[in-house]
């Protein structure tokens, strides 16, 4: 299927061939981005809470977020590219309201006892986890694919229909 | 048994219902991690907050 759509696209008579470079050009700019991101997540790992070094780094993430939403919202060009069958389905979320109900009532729970050695929250859980460099990258990494969905959104400000 | 090991198993089971809500809804045509990102960033005020959030979360675990 796929080799006859390619085909159709480069045999229509007229029509532009920009298609045909666009899939290794994604490639490399996904690959690019893979290894800018590794290697973001893997330096930040190796900072210190409260130091220069790892405010500078978060303070970094969050500029470059900030701007590439700023950017979307005035364009409205969405820096990843889109899915066209997944993209559209929004079944029921119910089961994921039931995850966020539980997450929120257990850490709440956990938050207002005391001591925290026996009633960890999420953050005193990463504590123990951002000990190993790599399972604080992979939370990081964790982090920017979340930051990424969130400033993919602002494209939304141009290309979403408004209401009249 | 210490309350630390219930309060840990209960983390564990909420991050194994974490994972099978992902991985169902991905399998199975009912809303998955998309739809909910599309809710959750569908007008303009949710997705400024949802960028806060997130650069509060980065700096909450990260820098501070």
């Amino acid at each position: 299927m796929l080799y006859k759509t390619d085909e159709r696209r480069t045999a229509a008579p007229g029509r532009p061939t920009r298609a045909l470079g666009r899939r290794p050009r994604r490639a490399a700019t996904a690959a690019v981005a893979v290894a800018l991101g590794g290697a973001y997540c893997w330096f930040t790992a190796g900072t210190t809470p409260f130091t220069a070094r790892a405010n500078l780094a978060v303070g970094a993430a969050v500029v470059v977020a900030a701007a590439m939403a700023a950017v979307e919202a005035l364009t409205g060009r969405p820096w990843p590219s889109r899915g066209r069958d997944r993209a559209q389905r929004q079944g029921s979320l119910w089961a994921w309201w039931v995850a966020i109900g539980l997450l929120v009532a257990w850490e709440l729970f956990n938050y207002v006892q005391s001591p925290r050695h026996s009633y960890p929250t999420v953050s005193s859980i990463y504590d123990h986890l951002a000990r190993w460099r790599w399972a604080k990258a992979l939370v990081i990494a964790a982090w920017l694919v979340l930051g990424a969905a969130i400033v993919a959104a602002f494209a939304g400000e141009r290309t979403r229909p408004r209401r009249p | 048994m210490t309350m630390r090991h219930v309060s840990e198993g209960v983390w564990v089971a909420v991050f194994a219902v974490f994972a099978v809500v992902a991985v169902g809804t991905f399998l199975t045509v009912a809303g998955d991690a998309r739809g909910l990102m599309r809710l959750l960033t569908a007008t303009r005020t949710r997705r400024i907050l949802m960028l806060v959030g997130w650069m509060w979360l980065g700096w909450h675990f990260f820098a501070r």
